[in-house]
Formats: C-alpha cells, structure tokens, sequence
C-alpha cells in the first residue's frame, strides 16, 4: 500500500532531522581530526590555543574548507538546479578554471601595476566564462551532456593557460601549481575571509530564491504563469553564483566535484527540494572537504597532496559513475 | 468569480491570431481544440501569463490570484522524489527553506484527497523520472488541483492518461468549474463534447468561440478546421464525433 503523501511529508521531516543531527556529528568529529592530525604530526590538545602557531594554521585551514566547501556546495546545488542538470558543478563548467585564470592574470597584472586588482579581475573572467558556458549551453538546447561536455571543454582549455602563465612567470603567486589544482596549504586570515564571504554571497541568494527557484525546477512556463521573471532569476543567479565562486576561488583555487557530489547525494537523501537539499548540502559539503584534506595532509607525511588532487580522485569516477547512468536513461 | 479578458494578437515572435477579443469565467469547463500546431498553446500560456500579449492587454478577476499553467508533457526532474514534486508545486513562491509549516495544514490534507482520488496507486517515494509518463502526469495534476489557483489551463491533461483516469479527471474537473477558471485544450473530440461546456476551436488560420461546446462541434467546422471529415452520433444527446475516413 503506497503511503500517503501526509505520511510522506511526516517521514520526510523525520528523515531530515536525522540526517541534520548526523552531519553536525559527523562536522564536529572531522573538525576536532582536521585540528588534531596533519603533516606535521598529532597535535595534543594541551597545545590547543591560539599563540601555538601550528594550532593557528589547523584552525585556519579548517575554517577555509568549511567556508569553502559549504559554498561550492551550494553552488553545484544553485546551477544544477537552474540549468536542470544533474552533471554539472563550478569545476565541471569550467567557473572555476575561468576564476583561477583570472586569479593569475591578476596577479600579473597587479605587479606590473603595483596596484591589488586580482579579485575583480577574477570576477571579471569568472562571470566571462559561465557567459560563454551558458552561451554555448544554449546553443545545445540545454541538454545534459551538451552542456556538460562543452564545460569540460572549456575548464581544460582554461586550465591549461594558466599552467601556461604558471611556467612562464614562476614567481606569480605564492601557491604556484598547488593553486591552480585547488589547495588549502595557504589557508590565513584571508582566506578565511574570502571562503566566508562566498559562502554568505551564495547562501543569502538562496534563503531569498528559494521559492522561486523550487517553482522553476517544475518547468519555466508553469514558473512564468505563476508570476516569476524567470529570464531575470536565471541571470541574477548566475551573476551571484561568479561572485561567489570567483571568491572562492580566490581563497582555495579551484576545488572540483564536491558541488558535484554533494547536491547528487543530498537529493537522494532527502527527496530533491532545493531547500532542503540546500542544507545538507551546506553541512556534508564541509565533512567530504575536511575528510579529503585529512587524507591529503596524513597520507604521504610530512609532505601533503594538493586537496584539489583528492578531489579529483574521488570525484572523477563519481562523475563517471553519474554520466553512464544519464546515458542509460 | 475569476474572470478573464483578452483583448489583442496572440502568438511568440509574429501574431498567429489578431484582433481576439476572449472573455472566459468560471463556470463553465473551457477546451480548446484545433489540429497540430495551430495555437493551442500559445493561447493556454497567453491566458495563463507565461507569454505576454503579442499585442493588446490580458485582464484577470480577481488581479492578485494565482495562475498555474500545466505543460502537455510532465518535466524532467533529476533526483526528486513524486512526494517532493507534488508539493514543489503546492508551494507558492514561499522563501521557506523548508517545508512542513510552509503552507497550512489545510493545502496539504487538501492534495492528499486528490492524489487519493486522482493518483493513487501512485508510489509516492518512488524517483519522479522513474514513475510513468502518466503517473508523472497524475501526480502534477492532483498537486495543481490541490493549489490555490484561481485560474487553472490544463494543456492536454489527458493525453497521458487511462480511460478511467480521464473520466476521473473530468469529474474533478466539472466539480471545481464553479469555484476556479479551468481552461484545458485536448485532441479527443467525443470526451470535449461530454466533458466541457465550451470551445474554443483553432484552425486553418480561423479563430471560432469561445461558444456553447454543441456549437463548436459543427461537422463543417471541424472539417474545415481539421482537413478531416466528421461523422456525428448522438448517445443521451450528446454528439459524439468519429472520424468519417477511419469507418
């Protein structure tokens, strides 16, 4: 006998509030591992206090890939559901690549200048590039293999330039290749900053989207006669979602697939309703990221993988695993 | 009483039909017919506001009441559960993260009764892209069914669906015609004569009604409309058209 969608709605709340209780369990507990282990070995809890400077880097770390990851997650979250696409994330569309090229041009640019104009000319080539994947993706009658391809196409291109400016100018930043695979071995105050302020970018569009965004999932012309400017949404969307992944990229570099897999097992999870997809995304995002970069820093010690590396290795497979699914359909 | 008015051209980038002047109210069961291609749509989603006039004006009675415009073919909804899509829709365009407290308890026992009445034996916790195209269908419908819009266009509700769920559906329908303005469109001629009160037909550039259903299903009309010729039987007065060319 099929329950009742009264029943439904009642195991649903159920379910989510389990599932709530078990993320903010499951971020404590790799919080309190993220603080304790790492390249330089255990950290003992009597050490635990601001002035130790390796205490200072841990919290600061950890803090980034929270920030961080919670945002990339909502913005896999944001454009899965805005382009109806299940295989797509910032990485996969190539955002990323666009930010971190913009990133590097910045930063050679602001040399040249001695003036610090990295940030906007990341945004600048972050909104360029999801102009041109969104462009391109239209050309494709928006179907999901179209779009996602195209995006891989562009992210490789993208990518590869800014290896190409990496050799050229190996004194660009700080990070070097690190930065341009995604890593959180530079986290300070500042990247701090930047993962938190792209995370309250793309979380406070999507505490006042929601409700429309839920309506233009269902289809555009039932969204329109109920009174929404869909063209106007799907532009400032994808406006906010560049901001957002330009700061965050400014913060970590270009962290792949978490906003792939994180929105992926948040809708099965809890049934697909952007809202609450949106907060199990912001909690599990956070645990997958500090997981990887638990792995990456204790794994070959005392030196430490790029995150973005792990990232890739867990989540290529899984975009793997989602495309032969899509072409079973 | 909702109440609707549009005055003007319709169409998408070129006027498919000038100088309408439409004026629908609750009451009676609207469709509208008319072959392939020839503006059934176009004219559901003027009516419903998805696509502006081409040119003129579309006034609604009462102005601030919610119109939901129900697509022929059910969307693509990756990952979402049939539970989930039913009350996507039930959700107005609420801020809530959530649901649960976001609509009163009222809408909710509201869409069980008509997914009981309408859509069960639907599994509601099954994935929505792996129901059927009629269960999807019948799932979105008893949802927009249990919303608060006052204005309902329906683009080929029955396409998708079995004989007993179509007669289902027009029995909801001719109950809620009084409250609501339900405009649908469909192909089937016969269920138009039984179902609803009044037509619209569409064809060979010609814009006939809104009149009485009797009226519009004129064996010269339709003929002319559908480049088919019509046979008309009578069963408990009502007409019901077969197609003369099948016999």
């Amino acid at each position: 006998m099929p329950s009742s969608i009264e029943d439904y709605v009642e195991k649903k709340r159920k379910r989510l509030k389990l599932l709530i209780l078990t993320a903010l369990f499951s971020l404590v507990s790799v919080f309190w591992l993220s603080l304790y282990l790492g390249s330089s070995g255990p950290l003992p809890m009597w050490r635990w206090h601001l002035d130790d400077p390796i205490f200072q880097l841990r919290i600061y770390r950890t803090l980034t890939a929270f920030f961080s990851a919670a945002s990339l997650a909502l913005n896999g979250l944001l454009l899965q559901n805005l382009l109806a696409n299940p295989l797509i994330d910032s990485s996969i569309l190539g955002i990323s690549s666009g930010s971190t090229l913009g990133m590097l041009t910045g930063y050679i640019i602001s040399a040249k200048l001695g003036l610090y104009i990295a940030p906007i000319v990341s945004l600048i080539f972050s909104l360029a590039t999801m102009m041109l994947v969104y462009g391109l993706s239209k050309m494709g009658g928006f179907r999901i293999l179209v779009v996602a391809l195209s995006g891989v196409m562009v992210s490789t291109m993208l990518t590869s330039i800014s290896y190409l400016l990496i050799l050229v100018n190996p004194a660009i930043s700080r990070g070097g290749v690190a930065l341009v695979l995604g890593s959180l071995g530079y986290s300070d105050t500042w990247s701090v900053y930047l993962s938190l302020a792209s995370f309250s970018v793309i979380a406070g569009h999507q505490m006042l989207r929601v409700g429309n965004i839920r309506k233009i999932l269902l289809g555009e012309d039932l969204a329109r006669a109920s009174g929404i400017n869909v063209e106007r949404i799907r532009k400032e969307s994808l406006i906010v979602s560049s901001l957002s992944i330009s700061l965050v990229t400014l913060s970590v570099g270009p962290i792949g697939f978490i906003g792939l897999i994180i929105p992926h097992i948040s809708r099965i999870a809890v049934g697909g309703d952007p809202g609450a997809c949106s907060i199990t995304s912001t909690l599990w995002g956070p645990v997958l990221l500090i997981c990887a970069d638990i792995i990456s820093r204790v794994a070959f010690m005392p030196s430490e993988l790029p995150v973005g590396i792990t990232m890739s290795i867990i989540g290529a497979p899984f975009f793997l695993f989602l495309l032969i699914k899509s072409m079973r359909r | 009483m909702p109440e609707v008015v549009l005055r003007g051209s319709i169409g998408y980038s070129f006027p498919l039909y000038r100088n309408l002047h439409i004026e629908l109210r609750s009451g009676y069961l609207y469709c509208v017919l008319g072959p392939n291609g020839s503006g059934k749509s176009t004219l559901l989603k003027t009516l419903s506001g998805s696509i502006p006039v081409f040119e003129g004006s579309l006034e609604k009675i009462p102005t601030d009441s919610a119109s939901s415009y129900l697509p022929p073919d059910p969307p693509e909804l990756p990952g979402m559960r049939g539970g989930d899509a039913a009350l996507s829709f039930l959700a107005t365009n609420e801020k809530r993260l959530l649901y649960g407290n976001w609509r009163s308890e009222q809408s909710l026992e509201r869409l069980a009764r008509y997914i009981e009445e309408f859509s069960s034996p639907v599994d509601l916790e099954k994935n929505f892209n792996e129901l059927s195209t009629g269960e999807r269908m019948k799932i979105l419908l008893a949802s927009a069914l249990a919303s608060e819009a006052d204005f309902l266009f329906l683009d080929e509700p029955s396409g998708h669906l079995d004989v007993r769920s179509r007669i289902l559906l027009y029995r909801i329908l001719k109950r809620e015609k009084g409250s609501r303005l339900i405009v649908l469109s469909m192909h089937e001629l016969s269920e138009a004569s039984s179902a609803c009160d009044k037509g619209i037909l569409l064809g060979a550039g010609n814009f006939y009604g809104p009149s009485d259903i009797g009226s519009i299903l004129n064996e010269d009309l339709l003929s002319l409309a559908y480049g088919a010729r019509f046979k008309k039987v009578l069963i408990d007065g009502k007409p019901l058209l077969v197609p003369y060319d099948i016999l």
